[in-house]
């Protein structure tokens, strides 16, 4: 930006300074004047929008210098306009009183020289438009942050719930605290890891989430503690991992049973020395994370069978949440559907058989199934142009579930030479039946069916498809969209 | 050091006479300072208070012991006259001590932290300090400062922008008033200047007096003769005589 469009007032009772200061920086800058406080005052509401105001300390006969008191008035009115002090008077009593007050810079009349004023005009401006844009960017963050941290609300009222709440609002005062936050898939690890995060002491700072499991292992360590360039193939710069874009704030690792041996150890020096080293460097790097793990696997039986460092296991378990599935606090479901679908009241939103089929229901899939569910309905209910969301709106597995113990897609995927299913196998058919009508209905679009299921991206369903296969690959045989597309979604 | 020498500085003959008379007597060997330099340097000075100056008494100690304070630090100050005062650095002129050489054995030397007797006269600190710090009517750098500033803009134009010298007249320095300024600042160091006569500092003062005297001509036509700005130099002696000031005002100005 050129010069010439900064706008400078100079507040000065001496007409001829104005006369001089406006002749000798024609060239760089557009000036407007004020000889008295009135003067200023209806110059400011006439345009508040000034890049700098230079101005005397002495404004009148009187010899006063009132200009000290304007600086902290024009501070607090204008906050956005830099003050740059002009003046005779060059003792240091006045020249601390004015910076203490506000001012950004202080120039005696009597040093003056074009080259470096000149310099100082345009370096106060420049920092302030600077600082300015830091003020919008900060604001844009929080008002983004905001909106994370409503999207990712803990909703719930439930004894259980209220006490982790009391809980994780405790640990919050405990910023250098690891934590672990165990509890079924879909039961709001994330939101209890924000809910720390949005009540402690490092809530004006980062919050990271990521999902170990959906990063591929040859990546994952550069993704977590960042590379050098040249560090590997593809390596073309410096790049900051997960655990820098996180200081002094909260990292929160998720599905951290996932991680391989090499992870396990890179994390473990980390807990006992805050110390990481990207890949590619010769140096360690200090850092303060607070770290944030959680899983679904019971990780005490991962250490029994040796793929999850028993040492790391103790670090981790410091302070460990379990959060309760949802079918165990459907007390909380009301609340959670007046959340998702803005406000309108539960009972408003529903007739009294659909209201019954939805606190019955079982949830394998807790808040996340609570979500889509929710969407599913609400869509459906403008399809059908219901007043109330009745039975019909409602999912297939919802609406049948009364008929029987157990979720209907569970009978109809499951062939009776299976016999007795576990727990996992059943979340596994019902996310697997989910996965298989959204293929069909989106023509086996990933992305599509990603969006569908209220995924973050591709590599969260590819992630559930094959950390399925590989535990259950007998279930595949019931889905053959899915079967059929495996190979080009797990690639 | 000149053990015996001692320095005097008064505005009146016939009590320099009567000092120098006494410490003749006492085998000290006086001078009669006008100005001090550092080149002379005595364990003694004697200052004839208050001084006569310009037509007024003015009373100078303090600023002689920050002068020596600065130049001789291991000197003795000693103030001299008809004020019937006991004080370690003071002799009453009607009461000559019986000791002369005990007494100035005794005295204390001017880093060491002592007040100087009631003097009377002009305080000549304050007028300093109106000189330099002075708001409007009485500051003489008040004024310097502003056609130090004018002709700085005046020569930025010409030199960096290769703007036409008429055009510089006509948008700043008749704007400006630079030659009723100029007179302002003649008349004031008038007034100013035969206070500060015998003060340790009027050699530079002198000196500065000269300066102000070879760029007058400029002012005194109007401004409107570049060739005189530039052959007599105006800036650059306006800016000599402020750091001349500044030197002076750093020193002796609180």
């Amino acid at each position: 930006m050129s010069t010439k469009n900064y706008n400078i007032l100079i507040v000065d009772d001496d007409t001829e300074f104005h006369q001089q200061i406006r002749y000798s920086f024609r060239r760089n800058f557009v000036f407007e004047g004020a000889i008295n406080v009135e003067h200023l005052r209806k110059k400011l509401k006439e345009s508040p929008n000034y890049d700098l105001i230079l101005l005397d300390l002495v404004l009148d006969n009187t010899k006063e210098k009132i200009g000290l008191e304007l600086i902290r008035e024009l501070n607090q009115d204008h906050p956005n306009i830099p003050i740059i002090v002009v003046t005779k008077d060059n003792n240091v009593d006045t020249v601390v009183t004015a910076m203490k007050h506000g001012a950004r810079d202080f120039l005696p009349k009597k040093d003056y020289d074009f080259d470096y004023w000149n310099k100082k005009f345009k370096e106060v401006i420049e920092s302030n438009n600077l600082k300015a844009e830091n003020r919008m960017l900060r604001e844009e963050v929080k008002r983004h942050r905001d909106q994370r941290n409503k999207e990712y609300s803990f909703i719930g009222e439930s004894d259980k719930i209220q006490e982790i709440k009391r809980i994780l609002r405790m640990v919050s005062e405990e910023p250098d605290i690891t934590v672990l936050i165990t509890g079924e898939t879909g039961v709001g690890k994330e939101v209890a890891a924000r809910y720390l995060h949005q009540n402690g002491a490092r809530s004006e700072r980062p919050f990271q989430a990521v999902n170990l499991s959906a990063i591929q292992k040859t990546l994952l360590e550069s993704t977590l503690f960042g590379h050098k360039k040249g560090a590997f193939t593809g390596a073309t710069r410096d790049t900051e991992g997960y655990f820098s874009q996180a200081n002094n704030g909260i990292l929160m690792l998720d599905e951290i049973g996932d991680i391989d041996a090499n992870i396990q150890i890179k994390l473990l020096r980390f807990l006992e020395t805050k110390l990481i080293r990207p890949v590619g460097w010769d140096k360690d790097i200090q850092l303060d994370v607070q770290i944030v793990a959680a899983t679904h696997r019971d990780l005490a039986e991962e250490v029994e069978k040796g793929s999850f460092r028993a040492d790391l296991f103790q670090r981790l378990k410091a302070m460990v949440i379990e959060i309760p599935p949802l079918r165990e606090r459907k007390s909380d479901i009301p609340l959670i559907m007046e959340f998702y679908s803005e406000g309108v009241e539960f009972d408003t939103l529903l007739l009294p058989e659909a209201k019954e089929h939805l606190l019955q229901y079982n949830w394998p899939g807790n808040i996340r199934e609570l979500r889509n569910a929710i969407n599913y309905m609400m869509l459906r209910k403008r399809i059908y142009n219901r007043a109330k969301i009745d039975l019909e709106c409602l999912p297939t597995e919802i609406q049948t579930y009364q008929t029987s113990p157990k979720p209907s897609v569970v009978q109809a995927a499951a062939p009776t030479s299976r016999g007795e299913l576990t727990i996992d196998e059943e979340h596994a058919i019902i996310d697997l039946e989910k996965i298989e009508q959204s293929l069909i209905r989106k023509n086996k679009v990933k992305k599509d069916v990603a969006i569908e299921l209220g995924m973050e991206n591709t590599d969260n369903l590819r992630y559930k498809i094959k950390k399925y296969y590989e535990k259950h690959p007998h279930l595949f045989e019931d889905f053959p969209f899915i079967k059929e597309s495996y190979k080009r979604i797990v690639k | 050091m000149n053990t015996k020498g001692i320095g005097i500085i008064s505005s009146d003959k016939t009590i320099f006479n009567h000092l120098k008379r006494r410490l003749t007597a006492a085998e000290f060997e006086p001078y009669h300072l006008s100005t001090p330099t550092e080149k002379t340097i005595f364990d003694y000075h004697i200052l004839s208070t208050p001084l006569f100056i310009g037509q007024t008494y003015v009373a100078t100690t303090a600023l002689w012991k920050k002068y020596f304070k600065a130049t001789q630090p291991t000197t003795k100050l000693i103030t001299s006259g008809f004020q019937a005062q006991q004080h370690s650095n003071h002799i009453d002129l009607l009461n000559w001590p019986d000791d002369v050489s005990l007494f100035l054995a005794n005295a204390r030397t001017v880093s060491e932290e002592w007040e100087p007797i009631a003097e009377g006269g002009l305080d000549i600190q304050r007028k300093l300090y109106r000189f330099f710090e002075g708001h409007g009517d009485e500051s003489l750098t008040d004024v310097l400062h502003r056609i130090l500033m004018t002709l700085t803009m005046a020569h930025d134009e010409m030199d960096k922008y290769q703007v036409a010298y008429t055009e510089v007249y006509e948008e700043l320095l008749q704007h400006s008033n630079i030659a009723s300024k100029w007179q302002l600042l003649l008349n004031r160091w008038v007034n100013y200047l035969p206070h500060f006569a015998a003060l340790p500092f009027f050699t530079t003062f002198k000196s500065i007096d000269q300066a102000l005297q070879t760029i007058a001509p400029y002012f005194e036509g109007g401004c409107t003769n570049e060739q005189l700005l530039r052959n007599l130099d105006c800036l650059e002696t306006l800016r000599t005589i402020k750091e001349d000031l500044e030197i002076i005002a750093r020193q002796y100005v609180n």
